[in-house]
């Protein structure tokens, strides 16, 4: 009895997490936000249906392939999250006025501006170099 | 000696790398056999030959306390964002723009770095997209922070997260370079006998008294 409220109660949440999930991906404004609602919610609602069935099914046989299950997503969702919002960024796939400070747009123009700088020292060493060999 | 001694260590890793890959095939096979046990070994040895990666470089400490308090914080952080996120997707006002924030990691080792730029990515709420790994500078966007004080919580929290996984399994570099970032601001060291300095002056005195003996 207790075993299946607690079930219930489980299973519930990690529906409305999901639904979450689902509302946040449709109503959020830019790609970036959207990448927060589709990866995390519903981790969390899948460690809450594996909660679930384990109290279910309290057997060793499945409560070992739950954590392999859980472990792998935890390995693998912060990385397609990063690699969804790292390609987004990176094709300008980003709304600029959903950014209130963007300090990776600066990092970037000050790489840039050092590029720049270092091009044209090299250009004037080479330049002074053919000066001094045609003195010489 | 040193090359002795890291030659030990490798192996000691591979042999970590290989217990970890059979204890999952045994997971996958639910029951503990010498059959599954034996497959398990065959398995493990073929896939580190055939799909070899370059060996992650561990720091040959690990704090128990540390880890267990890392794991009650992150578990906690992960319950209230996801609610907190739950209800901004709920809510009937839109959310505010977000904000891509610049964070500057005091550790250089490679598997921290990942294993921050995870965490943070498990959280809800915060999502690492770029990495400067030669600066260790991450560059967090944060959903939902148009307030120069909401950027420094997420700053906050992401040097968090550094300062308890260098706890729990930092070299002595990385707390190191960890205490000499927080007494840039004025907070108090942490785990200073573990540290390079504390070890190497260790090392000079044993060396003193044994030369005086």
């Amino acid at each position: 009895m207790i075993q299946d409220i607690v079930t219930l109660g489980l299973i519930v949440g990690a529906g409305l997490l999901s639904l979450a999930a689902a509302v946040g991906a449709l109503r959020f404004p830019d790609l970036l936000s959207r990448m927060h609602a589709g990866s995390k919610p519903q981790l969390f609602g899948l460690v809450m249906v594996m909660f679930a069935v384990t109290v279910q099914v309290f057997h060793w046989g499945p409560i070992s392939t739950m954590l392999l299950i859980v472990l792998f997503q935890l390995f693998t969702v912060p990385v397609a999250a990063h690699m969804v919002g790292r390609s987004g960024y990176r094709t300008k796939h980003l709304r600029r006025s959903m950014l209130y400070r963007d300090e990776l747009s600066e990092a970037v123009a000050r790489a840039q501006a050092r590029e720049v700088a270092e091009r044209e020292r090299g250009d004037r060493d080479r330049t002074d170099d053919g000066k001094n060999t045609a003195q010489g | 000696m040193p090359q002795q001694r890291r030659r030990r260590q490798g192996i000691v890793e591979s042999l970590l790398y290989i217990a970890v890959l059979i204890v999952v095939w045994v997971f996958l096979w639910d029951s503990v056999s010498v059959l599954t046990v034996l497959t398990g070994i065959v398995v493990a040895l073929g896939v580190t030959r055939v799909f070899y990666l370059p060996p992650i470089q561990l720091s040959g400490r690990i704090n128990v306390f540390y880890g267990a308090w890392f794991v009650l914080w992150f578990c906690s952080h992960v319950l209230f964002a996801s609610l907190q996120v739950a209800w901004l997707s709920f809510r009937p006002r839109p959310v505010d723009a977000g904000s891509v924030v610049a964070v500057d990691l005091a550790t250089r080792s490679d598997l921290l770095i990942t294993l921050v730029t995870m965490v943070n990515g498990l959280i809800p709420g915060s999502l690492v997209i770029e990495i400067d790994r030669a600066r260790a500078v991450i560059f967090v966007h944060v959903l939902n922070c148009a307030e120069d004080e909401e950027i420094e919580k997420a700053r906050a929290q992401t040097h968090r997260i550094e300062h308890l996984l260098i706890c729990t399994l930092g070299s002595p570099h990385d707390i190191q370079a960890l205490n000499e970032y927080r007494e840039e601001r004025g907070l108090a060291p942490v785990l200073e006998s573990r540290t390079i300095r504390a070890r190497a002056r260790r090392a000079a005195l044993a060396r003193r008294t044994k030369e005086r003996a």
